[in-house]
């Protein structure tokens, strides 16, 4: 990178760390805010942070926000800086989403589902209208959810495990047996990549760039037709490692997840009936938005697999996987506000040569 | 709290106080994780040491403190590993059942520590709280003996894991009440 260090400005430099320290802690009559506050009342914040940050670490995240001063770039930043100085302790089992303890789950295509659908806590069916009642000191009351007779069941199995009679679904099975899947945290990008890498890679990705990828599959940009949310659920799941010291599983976290199966149609190639093709969307906490698109970008990643033609950018994995990450994208973007005196001068000069020979080549015919 | 005393008749606590320590001991009964069940189910399910591990891991550091601190004071130990944190790597499957892919890392606090008679206790706790950890190792190495802290020690154990079980349960609950029935609309099905 063309960049050249500059020396000085110590004293400005710690003035605008005493600024934004002041900027950050705000009117200092008006409470300060706890991570508790935070974490409780900005969770789906704290989300964002810990999928783009790859750390799910709720008090973290929201020690992140508070020092970032809300801005989820920064912050996710921060936990990814942070995540540099911690030893990897231990690989968990894979999570198994049948095991979770939901609270959302929904199927866009199966009306009638075994167990039901359940809407859970969605803004889905709101009205979008401001609750001026917020405004003024809290909701008026704490509105509790009505504790219902009818239990749900606590093992809700997959929608697209159990509604596929036909088999006109593309199954999710294992491939490659014992293989160690591919580690982001741990080796360089590299290409073409499994789809372990990609989904690793999307998991961390920046939402809105994921976000605007999806939206250009659905727009056209992409060779697969309209796909289908199967099912999304969220809940809480346990986290096992078996600890090397001690040789057996333990439950060692619980977390939140959301899952999203999207399913779109694909009309079959010379080796395969048409059938239903998978995309996989997985994240941290409650965030719908990016699993439905973590799912629809997988999908588009999987052209070569089927013998599609890659034509768009949510088809090309160097192109997604590259620019997909928001802390790279971000540290790049930012750089060019730092000093770059020298570069500048250099194209200044190139500038000024290049002119000064169109000058001289004009000034022959120049009759004046 | 739940009903945690109704779950200690008198002579399973007697059975525990006489029976053996060890890894695997039989004890006292799981919760069922459904609404219904806020009666203790049979005691015929094995409470053994991954099962407190785990417990211990997923607890608040408060609810563990206040409840066991009391009871782990008095002992004597030396650190075999002071508490240190890190990552795991939480791994997801491709589709939900395929092969698995790493998904992103989880905070976790771990050590180890020994008794004055021995035992060896290990703390793993989600989160980046070294006395939680260490207070998870203490419970940890204490429930490997057989004395008169092993009972109190499993009813903590069994009131964080009542504590654990409940918010599943409420958390189902609530979503229950959100549980929809979706119809398909017909045009012309109303005309008549």
């Amino acid at each position: 990178m063309a960049y050249v260090a500059v020396k000085g400005g110590e004293q400005a430099i710690l003035n605008s760390h005493k600024l934004i320290a002041e900027e950050r802690r705000g009117d200092p009559t008006v409470p300060e805010l706890s991570l508790e506050q935070i974490g409780d009342q900005f969770g789906l914040a704290i989300d964002r942070v810990m999928n783009e940050g790859s750390i799910y670490d709720r008090r973290l995240a929201a020690l992140a926000l508070k020092q970032a001063r809300g801005d989820s770039a920064e912050a996710i930043f921060l936990l990814r800086a942070y995540r540099t100085t911690l030893p990897r302790i231990a690989v968990s089992e894979p999570i198994d989403t049948t095991q979770m303890t939901v609270r959302r789950r929904v199927s866009a295509t199966f009306k009638d589902i075994p167990g039901g659908q359940l809407l859970g806590p969605t803004y889905d069916y709101t009205h979008r209208l401001l609750d001026f009642s917020l405004a003024e000191g809290g909701s008026k009351e704490c509105l509790e959810t009505p504790n219902t007779e009818l239990p749900i069941d606590s093992d809700l199995s997959r929608v697209l495990d159990i509604l596929d009679d036909e088999n006109l679904v593309e199954q999710a099975v294992s491939h490659h047996g014992g293989k160690e899947p591919f580690d982001l945290t741990r080796s360089p990008k590299r290409l073409p990549a499994g789809r372990d890498q990609r989904l690793q890679n999307l998991a961390r990705a920046d939402e809105g760039f994921i976000v605007g990828l999806a939206y250009s599959i659905a727009r056209g940009y992409s060779g697969s037709s309209h796909p289908y949310v199967a099912e999304i659920r969220l809940g809480e799941l346990d986290v096992e490692i078996i600890p090397e010291d001690l040789g057996f599983p333990i439950a060692i976290a619980e977390v939140t997840v959301t899952e999203c199966q999207m399913i779109s149609l694909f009309h079959g190639s010379a080796s395969t009936p048409a059938h239903f093709t998978r995309g996989y969307g997985l994240t941290f906490g409650h965030c719908e938005r990016k699993a439905i698109s973590m799912a629809l970008v997988d999908r588009a990643l999987r052209a070569r697999e089927f013998d599609e033609e890659v034509r768009y950018p949510a088809q090309d994995e160097e192109f997604v996987l590259s620019h997909s990450d928001g802390v790279e994208a971000t540290g790049l973007i930012s750089h060019y506000k730092l000093p770059h005196y020298v570069d500048f001068q250099a194209d200044l000069q190139l500038i000024r040569k290049m002119r000064a020979q169109t000058a001289g080549k004009q000034s022959p015919s120049d009759d004046r | 709290m739940g009903p945690i005393t109704s779950l200690w008749s008198s002579s399973l606590l007697h059975d525990l106080r006489h029976r053996s320590s060890g890894a695997q001991v039989s004890v006292i009964t799981r919760m069922q994780e459904t609404i219904e069940s806020e009666a203790p189910a049979s005691p015929s399910q094995e409470f053994g040491r991954p099962d407190w591990l785990g417990v211990l891991a997923k607890s608040a550091a408060a609810d563990l403190n206040r409840l066991a601190s009391t009871l782990v004071r008095h002992l004597s130990w030396t650190w075999l590993r002071s508490p240190e944190t890190g990552l795991v790597m939480v791994r997801g499957r491709i589709g939900g059942s395929g092969d698995p892919f790493n998904f992103g890392e989880t905070t976790v606090t771990r050590c180890a520590l020994r008794l004055a008679d021995g035992a060896v206790g290990y703390g793993y706790v989600q989160g980046t709280d070294g006395q939680h950890a260490r207070l998870a190792a203490l419970v940890d190495a204490s429930l490997q003996r057989d004395d008169e802290n092993r009972v109190p020690l499993l009813e903590v154990i069994e009131r964080l894991r009542e504590t654990q079980a409940r918010l599943r349960r409420e958390r189902r609950a609530k979503a229950a009440s959100t549980k929809v029935e979706f119809f398909t609309l017909i045009r012309g099905e109303n005309l008549e």
